[in-house]
């Protein structure tokens, strides 16, 4: 047996699994009896063995990258740091301003009640 | 408990150093996934620097669920998803739906082609020459064996959308390995290694 549409339709089914899975049913009879299809099979999964092959490659990244980057977290901590630490002086001087203003306040308040 | 997980656990608790200990240990793959997700060599290093200033923000949130290899790689795959968005830069066509597909002339004969041993170059030549969006679904389904949900997260994209992709870029994996197209975009195979 060898359709156009079957081996359209089981080349789409092999692509999907990486040829790695035998197809269900009627591809499967399909597969057994179309050296064409059976060829995409081998095709599909010697593409996924030289894709598993390539996990093991590496690029070797350039000498200066790791110090720079460690150079870029601790500026970048720092300066985490910094502004914390502003913050929190803004908070302090922000609720030393609000409790002179209540003082003030409750002065002008009980100067006004007598 | 390996080493790596007390790494990752001190550097939850804010030990800086632990986490520079993770730096050292991961950079070169987050390096290797960030070049291949770019082709470039500029980029991925721009890409490796903002993986880890996210990674170190974000360190205490790291749960354990998954590996922290596989979280990293995520990152980095964002990162790489929003820098290319940035640069605003395409290099590639994408595909038509109409493109050529599969190769059955048997004078293209992928058993021997496969067999040689420079495939590897010609499938990373491949690979370097896909449209960025079939590439990077690609490398991180095949490649760094992230799963297509996490795929579908990191580059913001549904989970169908990504197994389509994965779909297409296998496809024209295979088509451009039978047709033997030739290597682009520089040389590059001697800063490569096996580990």
């Amino acid at each position: 047996m060898r359709s156009d549409s079957a081996c359209r339709r089981l080349s789409e089914v092999l692509t999907a699994t990486g040829g790695v899975e035998p197809p269900p049913g009627d591809d499967l009879d399909h597969l057994r009896q179309c050296l064409r299809c059976q060829a995409t099979a081998v095709r599909l999964r010697r593409l996924g063995r030289a894709l598993e092959s390539l996990e093991d490659e590496r690029y070797e990244p350039p000498p200066d990258l790791l110090p720079d980057t460690l150079r870029l977290l601790r500026s970048g901590e720092q300066a985490r740091r910094r502004r914390a630490r502003a913050r929190a002086e803004l908070a302090a001087l922000a609720a030393a301003g609000a409790a002179a203003g209540a003082l003030v306040l409750g002065r002008r308040l009980r100067h006004v009640a007598s | 408990m390996t080493a790596t997980e007390e790494l990752v656990e001190r550097a939850r608790t804010g030990d800086r150093e632990a986490f520079e200990q993770l730096v050292r240990l991961t950079h070169v793959d987050v390096y290797s996934l960030a070049r291949r997700l770019t082709g470039d060599p500029d980029d991925a290093r721009d890409v490796v620097q903002e993986t880890y200033l996210r990674a170190y923000r974000a360190i205490t949130k790291f749960r354990g669920d998954a590996q922290f290899s596989t979280w990293l790689y995520r990152i980095t795959a964002n990162c790489a998803s929003t820098h290319r968005r940035r640069r605003g830069r395409h290099h590639h066509v994408e595909l038509a739906d109409d493109h050529a597909q599969v190769d059955h002339d048997v004078h293209h004969d992928p058993e021997a082609q496969v067999a040689t041993v420079g495939l590897r170059d010609r499938l990373e030549s491949a690979i370097r020459l896909l449209p960025p969006k079939l590439r990077s679904v690609v490398v991180l389904r095949d490649l760094h064996g992230l799963s297509h949900r996490d795929i579908a997260n990191e580059l913001g994209i549904t989970e169908s959308a990504a197994k389509v992709r994965l779909h297409r870029a296998r496809k024209q994996l295979q088509a451009d390995l039978v047709t033997e197209r030739a290597p682009e975009a520089g040389d590059e195979g001697d800063e490569r290694r096996a580990v």
